[in-house]
C-alpha cells in the first residue's frame, strides 16, 4: 500500500519563517512573542506579530501586492513547501491532480473589520470591494489557487486547529483513493485589535499570525525523494457533551487508523493540556506556544511540520519539550482538543 | 467497491417558505419570493431587491434557548429538523455515529455584523463577545450537534457559492468510500447587509430583475436560506427500511485557477467540473440542469459555455433553469438548496421555470424552460455551482432505481 508522505513544509511564523530548518532555529529557545507593536490601543498586551514579513521575499507574482494578510502568509508558506518539495518550478496545472486544503479559524480579520468601519461611517458608496472580495472566506486558498495555477479540488475548512487535521485527512484519502497525486494542505491566520480583545477576556493570551503549508503526496509519486515522515493515521470527532470523551475517541480511534498504540508515540505535540492518564508517561511532550504563540488552526499547522521535521532530522529542540531528547522521534502524535467538544489527532512516523 | 449513495431525507428553507412541500408547490408554479429588502435600509444601493426569509423567524427547537441563537444556527437547525424527520431518522441519532458536512460562505455573518457595529458605534470593549462567537462558522456546527445530539464529527466547507454543492459531495464520496453510513450534508446563509454591500461593490447586483440567461440580464438577487439532505450508504437505508426519496450518481469539482472574482471566460474550470461529475456518474443521460445561473452577464454565457464543452452539442436540447429568480442567490446554501429543487424536478416530474426569461442570448444557447408545471421525463439532473476563488462544483442526482 502506497503511503502519504510529506515532502515539504513552509512556515512563517513570529518565531521565524523558513521550511523544516526552522527547527533549528526554534533550538536557540528565542520567542517570537513580545509585547504589541502594531496596536497602540491595547497597551503592553503579548502577542507574536509579523513584523517585517515582507511577501516579495517569497513570491515573484506581484498580483498580489494587495491581498488580505492572512493570504499573503498562505501564498509565502506554500512557496516555501513547494520548493522544499522540488516542486517550485512544476506545472502544478496538471488536470486536477493537485488538491488544496486550506484550513481557517477567522480569515482576513483586517479587512473585515475595514469594510464593516467603511460602511457603517460611510455609507454603501464608501465601501472598498477588495476589502470584500478579500475578506470571503476562501480569499487564502483562492489566491494560492491562482497564484500556482491549481485546478484541481481547492477547499477551505473552517474550524479551529482540528480544521488542519480534518483537512490532512482529506487529502490523504484523495491521495488514497486515487483521485489526485499530491496536496498541498495549508493555513494562514492574522491579528488584530478584535481578536486580541476577544480571547484576552476568556484568559486566552500570546495569540500569534502567520501561514504554514504542508506538501502531502504519494510516496511513490514522481518527484518523490527523501520525505520528511509519512501521515500513519488521523481521527477527529466533536460531542460537545462530553470534551474529554471526544478526544479519547478521537486518540483511540488515530491510533487504530495509525496501527499504533499511545504507547508507540514517542513524542507528543499539542497546545493543550490532557486529561490525566490518558496519554503515555515517559513520552516527550512538546508545547510549541511559547515560542511561536496561539495561531488557531495555523498553530496546529506549525505543530505538524515541526514535528515532520524532528522525524526526519530531531530531536524536537529543548526549548519546546522542557527536556533533552537523545535522539529523533519514532512516531509523533500531534493533537488538538477544546471545550466545545471538537477533538482531532494525527500520528506521523518516521519514514523508512 | 464504491457503495452507492441515496437520500433519505430533505429540508429546505427559502424566501419562498420553510418546508420542502412549500417550496416544491411553490418552485415548480414559477413563483418569485423576491422583494424589497426589510430587513435593513436597502436605499443606497445600486440593486434593493433580495430573497429574504422573512416569514421565517425561529427554528422549532427541543435542547437549545432560541433566544440565544444566531439567525444562522435556526436557518440549519430548521433544515436540518425536516431532512432527519423525513428520513425517520430524529429517534436514532447519537446511537451511531454520523458525519455532518456544512458549506457557507460566511458563518454567522449577522452576528459579526452587529458586532463591528457595536465596536464602532460603542467602542471595543463595550460590544458583545457572544456576537463574535456567533459569528464563526463553528458556533453553527456545534449548536446543530447540541440541539440534536449528534455523535460523529463534522466538516465546515468554505467555498464561496459552491460551498453547499461541496459538502453535498464531501457527504457522497465519504460513504461511497465506505468512510461513513449516514451524513447530514447540506448549506446554509443568511442575508446581510455586510454581503448585499459587498456584492453591490463588485457591481453585480441587478437594479431590477434577476433574469438567468436572458439577453438582457444585468446581474444577480441576493437571498438567504438552508437546504440539506440525508444520504445514506444504500445497504443502511434498506436496513432500517428507510424510504428512499433519490440518489447521488456523482459530484466532480474543479478549480479556474483564474481570478478571485470573476469565472474564468473560457469555461475551461466549470467544464472540467461537469465533465467529472458526469464521469463519476457513469455518462447518464441528463434530462434537466440545475443550473448556477446567476443572473451576471459573464457568469451565465461562462456556463452555458462550460455546459456545452462538457456535454457536447447535444446539451443545447437539454432542459436547463435557475431558481434564483424566485428564492435570490443563496450564496453558501445555493448549491445545497438547488439539490433540493432538483430532487423536486425529478420527484414530480417537472422541473422549475427559469422565470423572468424573455429574450434568448446568442451566447447562453441553451433550452430554457419557461412554463411552469410541465411534465417532463426527468430520472436524472445536473447541477452546478461556480463561486468566488473559482470554486466548481457539480452534482448528478438520479431518480432511485
Amino acid at each position: 500500500m502506497t503511503r502519504p508522505v510529506i515532502t515539504g513544509v513552509g512556515i512563517v511564523s513570529p518565531a521565524g519563517t523558513g521550511g523544516g530548518g526552522l527547527l533549528e532555529v526554534l533550538a536557540a529557545g528565542q520567542s517570537g512573542l513580545r509585547s504589541s507593536e502594531r496596536f497602540p490601543d491595547l497597551p503592553g498586551i503579548v502577542c507574536g506579530e509579523m513584523t517585517g514579513f515582507r511577501p516579495a521575499d517569497h513570491l515573484r507574482d506581484n498580483r498580489f501586492r494587495r491581498v488580505a494578510p492572512n493570504s499573503a502568509f498562505a501564498l509565502a508558506a506554500t512557496a516555501i513547501a513547494l520548493k522544499e518539495a522540488g516542486l517550485e518550478d512544476a506545472d502544478l496545472r496538471d488536470a486536477g491532480r493537485t488538491a488544496l486544503f486550506t484550513a481557517i479559524t477567522h480569515g482576513a480579520l483586517g479587512y473585515t473589520a475595514a469594510f464593516h468601519r467603511e460602511l457603517t461611517e460611510g455609507g454603501p458608496e464608501e465601501v472598498s470591494p477588495i476589502h470584500f472580495s478579500e475578506s470571503v472566506l476562501n480569499a487564502a486558498a483562492g489566491n494560492c489557487s491562482i497564484c500556482f495555477s491549481l485546478n484541481g479540488p481547492v477547499h477551505t475548512v473552517l474550524g479551529g486547529p482540528e480544521a488542519v487535521v480534518k483537512s490532512i485527512m482529506e487529502a490523504c484519502a484523495m491521495l488514497g483513493e486515487g483521485d489526485i497525486e499530491r496536496a498541498l494542505v495549508g493555513s494562514a491566520e492574522e491579528l488584530n485589535e478584535i481578536s486580541l480583545l476577544y480571547y484576552a477576556r476568556f484568559g486566552r493570551s500570546g495569540l500569534s499570525e502567520g501561514g504554514g503549508a504542508l506538501v502531502i503526496e504519494k510516496e511513490d509519486g514522481p518527484a518523490v525523494s527523501d520525505p520528511y515522515c509519512y501521515v500513519a493515521g488521523g481521527a477527529s470527532e466533536c460531542n460537545p457533551a462530553d470534551p474529554d470523551g471526544a478526544l479519547e475517541s478521537a486518540l483511540y480511534s488515530c491510533m487504530a487508523a495509525a496501527g499504533a498504540a499511545l504507547s508507540d508515540m514517542d513524542l507528543i505535540v499539542s497546545g493543550s493540556k490532557p486529561p490525566v492518564g490518558l496519554l503515555p508517561e515517559g513520552a516527550v511532550c512538546a508545547d510549541l506556544t511559547p515560542l511561536m504563540g496561539d495561531a488557531f488552526a495555523t498553530g496546529m499547522l506549525w505543530a505538524v511540520a515541526l514535528s515532520a521535521a524532528a522525524l526526519k532530522s530531531g530531536p524536537m529542540p529543548q526549548a519546546v519539550t522542557g527536556r533533552e531528547a537523545a535522539d529523533r522521534p519514532r512516531n509523533a502524535l500531534v493533537w488538538a482538543a477544546d471545550k466545545a467538544g471538537n477533538a482531532a489527532a494525527l500520528v506521523l512516523s518516521r519514514y523508512m | 467497491l464504491k457503495k452507492r449513495v441515496v437520500i433519505t431525507g430533505a429540508g429546505i428553507v427559502t424566501a419562498l417558505g420553510a418546508g420542502v412541500g412549500i417550496n416544491e408547490e411553490r418552485m415548480l408554479a414559477g413563483v418569485s419570493a423576491v422583494g424589497a429588502v426589510k430587513s435593513f435600509d436597502a436605499a443606497g444601493y445600486r440593486g434593493r431587491q433580495g430573497g429574504e426569509a422573512g416569514g421565517f423567524r425561529a427554528a422549532e427547537l427541543r435542547n437549545l434557548d432560541p433566544g440565544r441563537l444566531d439567525r444562522a444556527s435556526h436557518l440549519l437547525i430548521q433544515a436540518s429538523r425536516e431532512a432527519f424527520t423525513g428520513a425517520g431518522l430524529c429517534d436514532r441519532i447519537g446511537r451511531e455515529p454520523m458525519l455532518v458536512a456544512l458549506g457557507t460562505t460566511l458563518g454567522g455573518m449577522l452576528s459579526g455584523q452587529a458586532f463591528h457595529r457595536e465596536a464602532l458605534q460603542r467602542g471595543l470593549r463595550a460590544a458583545r463577545p457572544s456576537l463574535l462567537s456567533d459569528h464563526l462558522a463553528v458556533c453553527q456546527a456545534i449548536n446543530l450537534f447540541r440541539e440534536f445530539g449528534i455523535r460523529g464529527d463534522y466538516r465546515i466547507l468554505s467555498n464561496a457559492c459552491a460551498s453547499g454543492a461541496n459538502a453535498v459531495g464531501f457527504g457522497f464520496r465519504s460513504i461511497r468510500s465506505g468512510r461513513c453510513a449516514v451524513a447530514l450534508c447540506g448549506g446554509y446563509d443568511t442575508m446581510s447587509e455586510f454581503t448585499f454591500a459587498g456584492f453591490n461593490s463588485l457591481m453585480v447586483v441587478s437594479p431590477g430583475l434577476c433574469r438567468p440567461f436572458d439577453l438582457n440580464r444585468d446581474g444577480l438577487v441576493l437571498g438567504e436560506g438552508a437546504g440539506m439532505l440525508v444520504l445514506e450508504d444504500l445497504d443502511h437505508a434498506v436496513g432500517r427500511g428507510a424510504r428512499i426519496i433519490g440518489e447521488v450518481l456523482g459530484y466532480g469539482e474543479s478549480t479556474d485557477g483564474h481570478h478571485m472574482t470573476s469565472p474564468d471566460p473560457s469555461g475551461r474550470g466549470a467544464a472540467e467540473a461537469i465533465s467529472r461529475a458526469f464521469e463519476d456518474a457513469g455518462r447518464p443521460k441528463i434530462d434537466y440542469i440545475n443550473a448556477h445561473g446567476t443572473g451576471t452577464t459573464l457568469n451565465d454565457a461562462v456556463e452555458a459555455r462550460a455546459v456545452l464543452c462538457a456535454l457536447g452539442p447535444e446539451a443545447a436540447g437539454i432542459p436547463v433553469s435557475s431558481i434564483k429568480p424566485m428564492i435570490g442567490h443563496l450564496l453558501g446554501a445555493a448549491g445545497a438548496v438547488e439539490a433540493v429543487a432538483s430532487l423536486f424536478a425529478i420527484m414530480r416530474k417537472t422541473p422549475p421555470p427559469n422565470i423572468n426569461y424573455e429574450t434568448r442570448d446568442p451566447e447562453c444557447p441553451l433550452n430554457i424552460v419557461v412554463a411552469p408545471n410541465e411534465r417532463r421525463d426527468i430520472t436524472t439532473v445536473l447541477s452546478n455551482s461556480f463561486g468566488f476563488g473559482g470554486s466548481n462544483a457539480s452534482l448528478i442526482l438520479g431518480e432511485f432505481k
